[in-house]
């Protein structure tokens, strides 16, 4: 088991901050354990904005692992897509 | 609340390669690959996704033949997604296509969401002069793209058409030497036109593109002018224009009012009436006269989508039962979708469609990034504002902060929720947008009006290609035609 990036439950808090806003801080008991609270612009907290908070952080774990995974291929991608453009005249040693 | 997650495999003979998701409905993931292809996915098999690299051998075929997933250092999907990615870029070597020339600010409509400073029609102190017109021309000519469109805007472009002439000559004039692909448009209501100039439309090669908002009570309360008889001058104008220049040759656009949404297919069977084979279901933009508080633009997004969506529908069975129209959005959004090809439209671009697909002209001699640029400044916001024609030279506004920072910090490769959207490669950055909505160039994702918009678009352009072969492949017919 591993603990859910930082930057996934961020993630989940700009993506759903529409209609709910975040505090999260470390559990001074325990550091390995975030403690989010919800706080919806309209209302109080319920199971349904729960379960979409829970659901949004759950995606975007899966999308900081495959952007970490990926980021190589990704780059050598982008690097072959755009090494032969001519939008940068070639250097041609003297 | 802790959360935990399993950590994916990463050993082993396959390795993923990048992808983006979205819960298209509640039994279907869509995935698109880094290039935007899709791929739809039961949640049982992407739960699979979730844990790592597949077991089931047949979906670990299905996501490598969309280059999502392929055996650890095999070459074959970097060099097709690369290739896939340059050709989808191919138009950033190749700005500025459009060029707009606003001859004069004058006109004699007044209508409720017009978005520029419109002036009477007898003041002629706002139209364009020939100096600031050759200016322009020179400007436009030094952009190294290879198709050069310049479309004459207003105000009511024709109550200055000795202007449209000068640049029409001028332009072909300049172009003997710099030989590109050059075409005109004229944006017009159509309401001066008169065999003077259909003859010369029709002997230059020239697009008419006008305003039609659909039934003629719609149409006339959302475009007063003396007389109100904007729309029946409109479709006498769209008649000759077809007659004498032939039903290509003229097209129409809608603005979307908040009177329009529950009367879309009304608004539909107008342009079928007219014999017209395209409709632009465009939402009203945020700027100029459209923000006050009488222009009609005061509805929702959720409304708006519902307006789209209806009017899609209606398109296609139209389609479906022999009268072939397209609907202008989506046929942009088809082309990205399935063709891995750009239309050039300006507002679904990273980079921006900014000064890179588009300048302006205005009468008075400034250069502007964009149309809505232009109304800005009309506003007193001066922030797309690039330059003044004789004064800055072309590399001093291509290479001007003005423009390089909205285009920098916009771009989707990087903004928040865009970087990791399945929609990314069919969308695009709108600076101009989110700068007046909501005051900075990348704006806040999740209450943006531009990305909720796009992305019900996007959502139901997918959801209706995927359930029907036939609305696929008429999405994929439109995709060629735009």
């Amino acid at each position: 088991m591993s603990l859910t990036p930082l930057e996934a439950v961020e993630r989940a808090a700009y993506a759903l901050s529409a209609s709910v806003t975040l505090d999260f801080a470390r559990d001074p008991e325990a550091p390995d354990v975030l403690v989010c609270t919800l706080h919806p612009r309209v209302g109080d907290p319920d199971e349904e904005l729960l379960h979409r908070f829970r659901q949004e952080v759950t995606d975007q774990v899966l999308r900081v692992r495959i952007g970490e995974q990926t980021a190589p291929v990704r780059d050598l991608i982008y690097a072959v897509a755009f090494s032969r453009t001519g939008l940068i005249a070639e250097v041609v040693p003297e | 609340m802790s959360l935990a997650m399993p950590s994916p495999d990463t050993t082993g003979e396959w390795e993923f390669l990048p992808f983006s998701f979205d819960h298209l409905d509640e039994a279907t993931v869509l995935m698109t690959n880094l290039v935007g292809e899709q791929i739809f996915l039961t949640n049982d098999e992407f739960d699979q996704v979730r844990s790592g690299v597949p077991r089931s051998s047949s979906l670990k075929r299905r996501l490598a033949s969309v280059h999502i997933l392929r055996r650890r250092g095999e070459s074959l999907p970097v060099e097709l997604l690369a290739m896939k990615l340059r050709t989808q870029n191919r138009r950033l070597a190749q700005s500025t296509a459009l060029h707009m020339f606003v001859v004069t600010l004058r006109c004699e409509h007044s209508c409720r969401y017009c978005q520029v400073s419109r002036q009477a029609s007898s003041n002629d102190e706002f139209d364009m002069s020939p100096d600031t017109a050759l200016r322009g021309l020179e400007f436009a000519f030094r952009s190294p793209s290879r198709s050069m469109k310049i479309e004459f805007q207003g105000g009511e472009p024709l109550l200055n058409f000795p202007m449209v002439r000068y640049v029409v000559e001028k332009a072909k004039e300049l172009n003997r030497e710099a030989d590109k692909d050059l075409a005109f448009v004229i944006a017009s209501n159509l309401v001066l036109l008169d065999d003077e100039i259909l003859e010369f439309c029709e002997r230059e090669g020239i697009y008419l593109s006008t305003s039609l908002d659909g039934p003629s009570d719609l149409h006339n309360r959302a475009r007063p002018r003396p007389g109100m008889d904007s729309w029946e001058r409109v479709v006498d104008g769209v008649k000759r224009a077809q007659d004498r220049l032939g039903p290509h040759r003229v097209s129409a656009l809608l603005t979307t009012s908040a009177a329009s949404l529950d009367r879309v297919t009304e608004i539909i069977d107008t342009y079928v009436g007219l014999n017209l084979h395209s409709i632009f279901l465009r939402p009203m933009s945020p700027y100029g006269f459209a923000l006050r508080p009488r222009s009609g633009r005061s509805y929702e997004v959720e409304r708006w989508l519902s307006f789209y969506a209806a009017g899609l529908d209606y398109i296609i069975e139209l389609n479906r039962n022999g009268y072939p129209i397209l609907e202008t959005w989506a046929a942009i959004i088809a082309k990205k979708m399935f063709t891995n090809d750009d239309s050039g439209y300006v507002d679904l671009a990273s980079p921006a469609g900014i000064g890179l697909r588009a300048l302006v002209y205005n009468y008075d001699g400034g250069i502007y990034a964009s149309d809505e640029g232009r109304m800005l400044a009309e506003m007193g916001d001066l922030t797309f504002r690039l330059g003044q024609l004789g004064e800055a030279t072309y590399d001093d506004v291509m290479l001007s902060e003005e423009l390089l920072a909205p285009q920098m910090t916009s771009l989707t490769h990087s903004a928040p929720m865009c970087v990791t959207c399945a929609y990314r490669p069919y969308c695009g950055s709108d600076p101009v947008f989110h700068h007046t909505t909501q005051g900075d160039f990348v704006g806040h994702k999740p209450t943006s009006e531009f990305c909720q918009r796009n992305l019900g678009v996007f959502r139901l352009l997918t959801q209706r290609a995927r359930r029907d072969p036939y609305v696929r492949e008429l999405f994929i017919d439109w995709a060629h035609s735009c």
